[in-house]
C-alpha cells in the first residue's frame, strides 16, 4: 500500500513537471467551443432579470439536467425553484408546491394564459441530454414533452424564450422589460449550442456485445418485433421511429399514460386537469423520449406517474397502453398487443440500465478528457462527470448487474473528485479516472 | 416484405405521419411585436392595418410599399401587445384590429394567405 502511494506521488510529480513544461502552450481558439462555454454560463447563471431562476434551476448538471423529488428535497428553502412559496406575487397559479415537492411536477400553461386557475398541466422536467438525436422530426422540431414547447419558430433555439416567460417571471402579468427580459439573439444562439453539446451526438448501433446474460436477453426482447416491439418507436434505444420504411425521426404518440389508474398526483388528493398533449386544443399525443438515458432520469412519462424503470417497461404490458391509439395501432400492425412477463420486463429494464451505464461512462470520459474546465467557476463539468459515474454505479447496483464493473467505477469517481479539488495534479487524477472508467466499460461489454 | 407486414408498417406510419409543425403558441402572447425568435422579420409581416372586412374575416396590411391581404379564421389567435405601456399582453378580438394600428402577422404557411396569429399594438 505504501509503495503504491509513493508511486502515485511520483507519478503526480511527473505530471506537475509535464504541466509546467507545457504551460506556454495555448490551445487555438475554437469559436464553437467558445459559444458552448458562453451558453453554459448563461444556462447556469443568467436569471434574465426575473424571479431568480436560471435554466439550471430545473436542469441541474449534477442531476442529469432534470429534477425529481429526492433532488428537490435536498434544496434549501430559498432555492429559486420554490419562488411560489416565498414570492407573494407568485403564490397562486404559478406552481403547485405540493406536487412539485412530492413528484417533481412543474406547472405549464400550454393552452394559454386566459384562465390560470383552470387551464394548466403538471409535467415532469425532461432532461436535456442527447437533444441532437431527438429534436429533429420531418414535421418540424420537437421540444418539451408534447413536442410543441417553443414559441416563435418552435425550435430548440426559441425554447429558452418560452421558458423565461413561463418560469422566470416575477409576476403573472409577464411583461417583458418589467417581469423579466427576453433573451437576445446572441444568448439564444449560445444556449442552443450548449444544449446541443450535452450528451450523445448519435444513437448506439444495436445489438451490442453485452456481457450480462440478463441484459443481453433484454436487448433481444427489445429488438424483437413480435415480443418487446420497443424498437419500432425507439430505434436503437433512441427517440426516433422506424416502422420499416426508413427513419421517421422523432414522433408523437398517444400511448394512454393519461388513462393510467392510480396516478400518484391523484392519490395525493390533487386533481390536475387532463393533459391533452400536442397542440391547442391538444390531440392527446406526446413525443418520444430517448431511452439510453432513461435509467437515471426517472420518474417516467410526461407526468412523472411511474417511479421506476421496471414499472415504466411494465406500462407497455398494461391495459392503458394496449387500449390506447398507439397500442391499438401496434397490435393491428403486428398481430398482437405487447405481452411481456415479469422476467422479460426485468430483462428489458436491465438492458436499459447497462446501456445507461455505458453512456454514463462515455460521457464521463468525454467530459474529463476534453472538457476539464479552465473557465468554469461553478465546476459544472466536473459535477456532471462525477454525477455520471455515480449514476452508472447506482443503475447497475439497483439491479445487481455486472458487479465486476462497480470497483473500477468507485475508483473512477474517487479519482474524478481528486481532480476536481486539485490544481497542479489535476492532469494526473484525470488520467487515473479515465483509465478506471475504461476498465469499467470492459466489464460491461465485449 | 410480405403484404401483411407491408400493410402493418403502413398503418403504423400513418399513426405517426400526419402532424404538421405547430409550435406552442401560449408564451408567444407575451413576446412584443417584432421580437418572436426565428420568425419575426423572416416568417412574419410587420406593418400597419389598412383595412379590415369583419364580414369576410379578412385584413389588409401595408408593409413598406407592399400590401398583404390575409384571412382570419376561428383558429387565428389575436393578441394585444401592451409592452410599450409596460402592461401585460392580453387576448384580443377581431374588433381590436383597427385601421392605422401596427401589427405583426404570422401566417399558417408559405402562401401567406391565412393568419396563424396577429399581434396588434394597443391603442394610445
Amino acid at each position: 500500500m505504501r509503495t503504491q502511494a509513493l508511486c502515485g506521488r511520483a507519478a503526480a510529480l511527473a505530471s506537475i513537471v509535464a504541466l509546467v513544461a507545457g504551460c506556454e502552450t495555448v490551445p487555438p481558439a475554437d469559436p464553437q467551443a467558445a459559444l458552448v462555454a458562453k451558453g453554459r454560463r448563461i444556462f447556469f447563471n443568467e436569471t434574465f432579470a426575473g424571479n431568480g431562476r436560471t435554466c439550471g434551476t430545473c436542469h441541474p448538471a449534477d442531476n442529469n439536467f432534470t429534477i425529481d423529488a429526492a433532488f428537490i428535497a435536498r434544496l434549501p428553502a430559498d432555492d429559486p425553484l420554490f419562488v411560489a412559496e416565498f414570492v407573494p406575487a407568485l403564490a397562486k397559479n404559478f406552481e403547485n408546491p405540493r406536487l412539485m415537492r412530492a413528484f417533481g411536477l412543474i406547472l405549464e400553461n400550454l393552452d394559454g394564459f386566459d384562465d390560470l386557475a383552470n387551464a394548466f398541466v403538471m409535467r415532469g422536467v425532461p432532461h436535456t441530454l442527447a437533444l441532437r438525436t431527438s429534436v429533429a422530426s420531418p414535421a418540424g422540431p420537437r421540444t418539451g414533452w408534447s413536442g410543441d414547447g417553443a414559441p416563435g419558430d418552435g425550435s430548440l433555439r426559441s425554447f429558452a424564450t418560452g421558458a423565461v416567460i413561463q418560469h422566470f417571471t416575477k409576476t403573472l402579468a409577464r411583461v417583458p422589460g418589467v417581469d423579466f427580459r427576453l433573451p437576445t439573439d446572441e444568448e439564444l444562439d449560445a444556449l442552443e449550442a450548449f444544449q446541443l453539446s450535452l450528451g450523445r451526438k448519435e444513437d448506439p448501433k444495436l445489438p451490442l456485445p453485452l456481457k450480462s446474460a440478463v441484459a443481453k436477453r433484454g436487448q433481444a426482447l427489445f429488438l424483437d418485433r413480435n415480443v418487446g416491439k420497443c424498437n419500432f418507436c425507439h430505434v436503437n434505444a433512441g427517440a426516433n421511429a422506424d416502422f420499416g420504411g426508413g427513419s421517421l425521426g422523432n414522433q408523437n404518440f398517444d400511448t394512454g399514460v393519461e388513462n393510467l389508474p392510480d396516478r400518484p398526483a391523484r392519490l395525493a388528493g390533487e386533481k390536475p386537469p387532463r393533459d391533452d398533449g400536442f397542440g391547442t386544443p391538444g390531440d392527446g399525443t406526446f413525443n418520444t423520449p430517448p431511452l439510453v438515458e432513461a435509467a437515471d432520469t426517472g420518474p417516467f412519462f410526461h407526468d412523472n406517474s411511474v417511479a421506476t424503470l421496471e414499472a415504466a417497461v411494465a406500462f407497455y404490458d398494461g391495459e392503458s397502453f394496449n387500449n390506447s391509439p398507439a397500442g391499438k395501432a401496434l397490435a393491428g400492425a403486428t398481430g398482437s398487443g405487447i405481452e411481456i412477463d415479469g422476467t422479460q420486463i426485468q430483462a428489458i429494464a436491465s438492458f436499459l440500465r447497462v446501456l445507461n451505464a455505458l453512456e454514463n461512462i462515455r460521457s464521463a470520459v468525454e467530459l474529463l478528457e476534453t472538457a476539464a474546465p479552465h473557465d468554469d467557476p461553478t465546476q459544472s463539468v466536473f459535477k456532471q462527470a462525477i454525477g455520471d459515474i455515480g449514476d452508472a454505479i447506482r443503475v447497475l447496483r439497483e439491479a445487481d448487474l455486472n458487479p465486476e464493473a462497480l470497483a473500477p467505477l468507485d475508483s473512477a469517481q474517487r479519482f474524478a473528485r481528486r481532480a476536481k479539488q486539485a490544481s497542479l495534479t489535476r492532469a494526473y487524477w484525470l488520467q487515473q479516472a479515465v483509465a478506471a472508467l475504461r476498465q469499467a466499460r470492459a466489464a460491461l461489454i465485449e | 416484405m410480405d403484404r401483411r407486414r407491408f400493410l402493418a408498417q403502413g398503418a403504423l406510419a400513418l399513426l405517426a405521419a400526419p402532424w404538421v409543425a405547430q409550435a406552442q403558441k401560449a408564451t408567444e402572447q407575451f413576446i412584443p411585436i417584432g421580437q418572436s425568435p426565428g420568425v419575426s422579420g423572416k416568417a412574419t409581416i410587420i406593418g400597419t392595418i389598412e383595412a379590415v372586412d369583419a364580414a369576410a374575416r379578412t385584413m389588409t396590411i401595408s408593409a413598406g410599399a407592399t400590401s398583404y391581404r390575409c384571412a382570419l379564421t376561428d383558429r387565428t389567435r389575436i393578441w394585444i401587445d401592451r409592452s410599450a405601456q409596460r402592461l401585460s399582453a392580453t387576448t384580443g378580438r377581431l374588433a381590436d384590429l383597427q385601421k392605422g394600428r401596427r401589427v405583426e402577422v404570422k401566417f399558417t404557411d408559405a402562401t401567406r394567405k391565412t393568419a396563424e396569429w396577429v399581434k396588434v399594438e394597443a391603442a394610445g
